[in-house]
């Protein structure tokens, strides 16, 4: 009977342990899988607008074209920096500090482009007046604020994440599973602010 | 609000203070003009009353516009259950109008929460930064395009606006947007939610073992437990090892509110000493398994009304989110 009980206990302690570990273990690891997917949400979001930014810019360009076509260089460069913007694609599981940074430059070639066309258009009374034009320009301002958004809470949701997997003791799982931390995107330099222009 | 009112009580005993009361005044007056408001500041009126939209604090619209363009949005409503707010202010200090716009969208959450149909029409007067924003919820952006908030404005708000009378412009954009909006096929259109698929994840090997024995143990667990609690003991009374655990007794039952009072029974079988031990019974569980009862969703003063303000009188907006799209007219 004696021996009986010293082994049932010995048993429960086992059990107690494996069950608390368990608990212990799934708890955290959910929970960094979760801030990871958080991440990659915010990250498709920045995708996703920077992408409706490029799809704006051929309407744009045709537009502008329209009434300023000798203005070939600007115009030109805006392509380009387009199709080079559009070539560089980050995988969300990889958002280093690198490939961030390489996306980011790609993407404010696109911004100071595109102030530049917006410079030259100054220059033109009738297209500024033109409704299909201020329409595009809205639009176009609309999808700059809503990259500054998304940028926002991309870092907001790294932010977290990062957090959360640097902290003891997570810190020792997110290493034995494989968890990195997250880049941020950096404050914008003067070219990439979305260019505003006064109605 | 007593502390105000102690201060002038002391200041009376000083000859002199109303000129110094006066200083005072003028000097808080002329602090808060020039700090502008920001995101937490602005007044949400719905918290009073579900059915005002306008938040008006320097009276930039007339009273009786304020109560036509509740009524517009209130039967918008009704009709699309679209939320759309409407808030009028002087100046936003420091603050950059676009962004301000999407923070105070976001922390009064405007717009059903499933839907994100909320749209906010922010009118800015100051000099500084005079311009017209509204900010699309994720909901609206499909039906209510940039390009689209661009034209309403300029062609019923701005000619108005840019001769001051700003709050006919305001009455004649609510009024655009709700005709824009009940004329659209917004009802028809499948709302775009943003829901991340959940993959499967690749457990490690231990960890399935333990997932396999995870339920067995429990058992094993509750068992041990039971006849833990169930052993002989020691009588108090008499000494002998006679003196177990017979049953629980409910004396005050758990609510939702309000944890409960329950009483362990010990009974000695040798000589009949009983013992009672009190504890307290967990509070049962509410809707959605948080802790309290009542505070849902985001935190503040908002909240209260994650359907849309079910409750009678005071609600808030549905907790929709938006992503920084809508328009800005500056004039």
């Amino acid at each position: 009977m004696g021996k009986n009980k010293g082994l049932l206990i010995v048993l429960g302690i086992v059990i107690v342990l494996l069950v608390v570990g368990y608990s212990f273990i799934k708890g955290r690891y959910n929970t960094i899988v979760t801030q990871d997917e958080a991440v990659k949400t915010a990250w498709s979001e920045v995708e996703n607008q920077y992408q409706r930014r490029l799809d704006l810019i051929p309407n744009l360009v045709n537009t502008v074209k329209g009434y300023a076509s000798h203005e070939r260089e600007t115009l030109e460069g805006v392509i380009e920096a387009r199709s080079r913007a559009s070539s560089v694609n980050i995988n969300p599981d990889n958002l280093t500090e690198e490939s961030l940074r390489e996306f980011q430059n790609a993407q404010s070639q696109v911004s100071s482009a595109l102030s530049r066309l917006l410079v030259t258009v100054e220059r033109y009374p009738e297209l500024k007046a033109n409704q299909n034009f201020l329409e595009l320009q809205a639009q176009l301002e609309g999808t700059e604020n809503r990259i500054t958004v998304a940028r926002q809470r991309f870092n907001e949701a790294a932010q977290q994440y990062n957090t959360y997997i640097r902290t003891f003791p997570t810190n020792i799982m997110a290493s034995l599973f494989g968890f990195r931390p997250k880049a941020y995107f950096t404050a914008e330099s003067g070219a990439e602010r979305a260019p505003t222009v006064e109605f | 609000m007593k502390q105000p009112y102690v201060i002038i009580q002391q200041l009376k005993r000083v000859k002199g203070t109303g000129f110094f009361l006066l200083l005072l005044l003028l000097c808080s007056f002329s602090s808060l003009r020039a700090a502008g408001y920001s995101v937490e500041t602005v007044p949400n009126v719905r918290l009073q009353n579900r059915y005002n939209y306008v938040s008006n604090p320097d009276g930039i619209i007339n009273q009786s516009d304020v109560s036509r363009i509740n009524s517009i949005l209130r039967s918008l409503e009704d009709s699309l259950s679209i939320e759309v707010a409407v808030v009028a202010i002087e100046d936003i200090g420091n603050n950059e109008a676009r962004m301000f716009a999407t923070e105070l969208f976001r922390h009064w959450g405007i717009g059903k929460r499933a839907d994100d149909n909320g749209l906010l029409i922010l009118l800015i007067t100051g000099a500084a930064q005079r311009s017209v924003i509204f900010e699309t919820g994720y909901g609206l952006e499909g039906v209510l395009p940039d390009a689209i908030c661009f034209r309403l404005q300029q062609q019923y708000m701005i000619p108005d606006m840019r001769q001051g009378n700003f709050s006919t412009g305001m009455v004649k954009g609510v009024e655009a947007v709700a005709d824009y909006l009940k004329a659209s096929d917004y009802e028809r259109v499948d709302m775009v939610g943003t829901s991340g698929g959940q993959a499967g994840e690749d457990f490690p090997l231990i960890l399935l073992f333990v997932v396999l024995f995870f339920p067995v143990s429990l058992m094993v667990f509750a068992l041990l437990a039971n006849s833990w609690k169930h052993r002989k003991r020691k009588c108090p009374n008499c000494g002998k090892k006679t003196f177990s655990y017979v049953r629980t007794e409910t004396v005050q039952a758990a609510t939702v509110r309000s944890m409960g009072v329950a009483e362990d029974v010990y009974i000695c079988s040798n000589c009949g000493y009983t013992e009672r031990k009190r504890k307290d019974i967990n509070r049962l569980s509410g809707g959605g398994g948080l802790g309290g009862p009542i505070i849902l969703g985001r935190g503040g003063s908002f909240g209260g009304g994650r359907s849309g303000g079910g409750f009678g009188g005071g609600g808030s907006f549905g907790g929709g989110r938006s992503g920084g799209g809508g328009s800005i007219s500056r004039f």
